[in-house]
């Protein structure tokens, strides 16, 4: 099947399709294809796509109609309700994410000399911070007898375990979204579900009862 | 701007009696423009909640009608955003199959039992030609032939220029008819 030579008319045979050219535009173009084979078998193939798509599903107008909400009661730039900022695989991934940088910080704060209360300084960290300087918390009894030195040596080293987190709770809400969204265009995001994390968390506690 | 009045039909002019107040304007321009939508839905390979699909794109038109400045035709704009949407839901759809195991029933649809129906056998040919284009030259060649619509408007809708519109086009016909002489 060769094509016409005719650029001009080809570039056209669209548009004498779809009937958008003038009445002596289509003459022309009808007294050219009349007498070129290559100009009508193009343009029976361009009939033949055209009319193989008439079979698209009826769409019910009254129903798309109603959907629409009045000028000025809508939110621009959203589709109501079908996908919610924090949808359940959003919330999956923040806490995923969360919790990644929680294990990172662990496994960092680790790597120094007193592996063996990463995982504690975790788990009562958060109370510390939020109680009063004079409340004792069952974690911290200990040290709540010791000199005033090592109290604070030992707050210095739970704010450093987890000042990775205290860095992402801070987020605000603008930077939490931008977050999911950049959280939504990694490909390879579901392969650290949740469930990984917890196997990573007995293997180190696995790795502390090996003495590691 | 001129204001839409009650006798005005165009888009423009509805738009304007749909901000004003008038339902039935919006229903107008649905019906105006639906089929057209999913045609190119379906010829871009969608096969699945067509009408969703529609439906999504003039809820999210509407949804943001203030900033359609009219700069494009109704119809180029609201293919624009029916693109968008379908990528998002193939975005969507890929990040499923990395987890969602596919039933053996999810390939069957409404659709394919249609497809089924067409009557012409070279119309059916001419079909899979185009639908083994490259997605591009598909979505360029639908917008092209089954639409009417200028390069300009393609290259608006597709996010790219006139000239590689033109060359999308002119490749996909080349390859149309050497998959109908194999």
């Amino acid at each position: 099947m060769s094509d016409c030579v005719n650029n001009e008319v080809r570039e056209a045979l669209p548009d004498l399709l779809n009937g958008k050219l003038s009445a002596l535009d289509t003459a022309t173009m009808n007294a050219h294809v009349e007498s070129c084979a290559d100009c009508r078998a193009e343009l029976a193939i361009l009939r033949e796509a055209k009319s193989s798509v008439l079979l698209a599903p009826a769409i019910d107008v009254a129903r798309i109609s109603a959907a629409i909400q009045p000028y000025g009661q809508v939110v621009s730039g959203t589709l109501p309700a079908r996908r919610p900022f924090l949808s359940s695989m959003n919330v999956l991934r923040v806490a995923a994410a969360a919790a990644i940088i929680a294990i990172g910080g662990v496994l960092f704060s680790s790597s120094g000399a007193d592996s063996s209360r990463a995982v504690t300084q975790v788990a009562t960290a958060p109370i510390t911070e939020a109680l009063p300087a004079t409340s004792v918390t069952p974690g911290a009894s200990q040290s709540a007898v010791t000199s005033g030195a090592s109290v604070k040596a030992a707050q210095e080293r739970q704010v450093a375990a987890l000042s990775l987190v205290g860095t992402t709770s801070d987020l605000s809400d603008a930077d939490l979204e931008q977050l999911v969204s950049e959280l939504d265009q990694i490909e390879t995001l579901p392969a650290a579900e949740p469930q990984s994390i917890i196997t990573t968390i007995e293997d180190i506690a696995s790795n502390e009862d090996s003495g590691f | 701007m001129v204001s839409g009045t009650q006798g005005d039909n165009t888009d423009r002019g509805l738009i304007d009696r749909w901000k004003a107040g008038d339902p039935r304007a919006a229903t107008e321009i649905v019906a105006r423009h639906a089929d057209a939508l999913a045609r190119f839905a379906v010829s871009s390979g969608e096969r699945r909640e067509i009408e969703e699909l529609v439906q999504d794109t003039f809820v999210r038109a509407f949804s943001s009608i203030d900033s359609f400045r009219g700069e494009s035709s109704l119809r180029t704009w609201l293919f624009t955003i029916e693109r968008r949407l379908m990528l998002d839901r193939r975005r969507a759809e890929r990040r499923q199959r990395t987890t969602v195991p596919v039933e053996p029933g999810d390939a069957v649809t409404e659709y394919d039992a249609l497809d089924n129906l067409l009557a012409e056998e070279a119309q059916s040919r001419v079909r899979k030609a185009v639908d083994s284009l490259s997605p591009t030259q598909r979505e360029v060649f639908t917008l092209r032939v089954e639409q009417g619509m200028s390069y300009r408007e393609i290259a608006e809708i597709v996010g790219s220029t006139e000239g590689a519109a033109r060359v999308h086009y002119h490749n996909a016909m080349r390859a149309v008819k050497e998959f109908l002489s194999e």
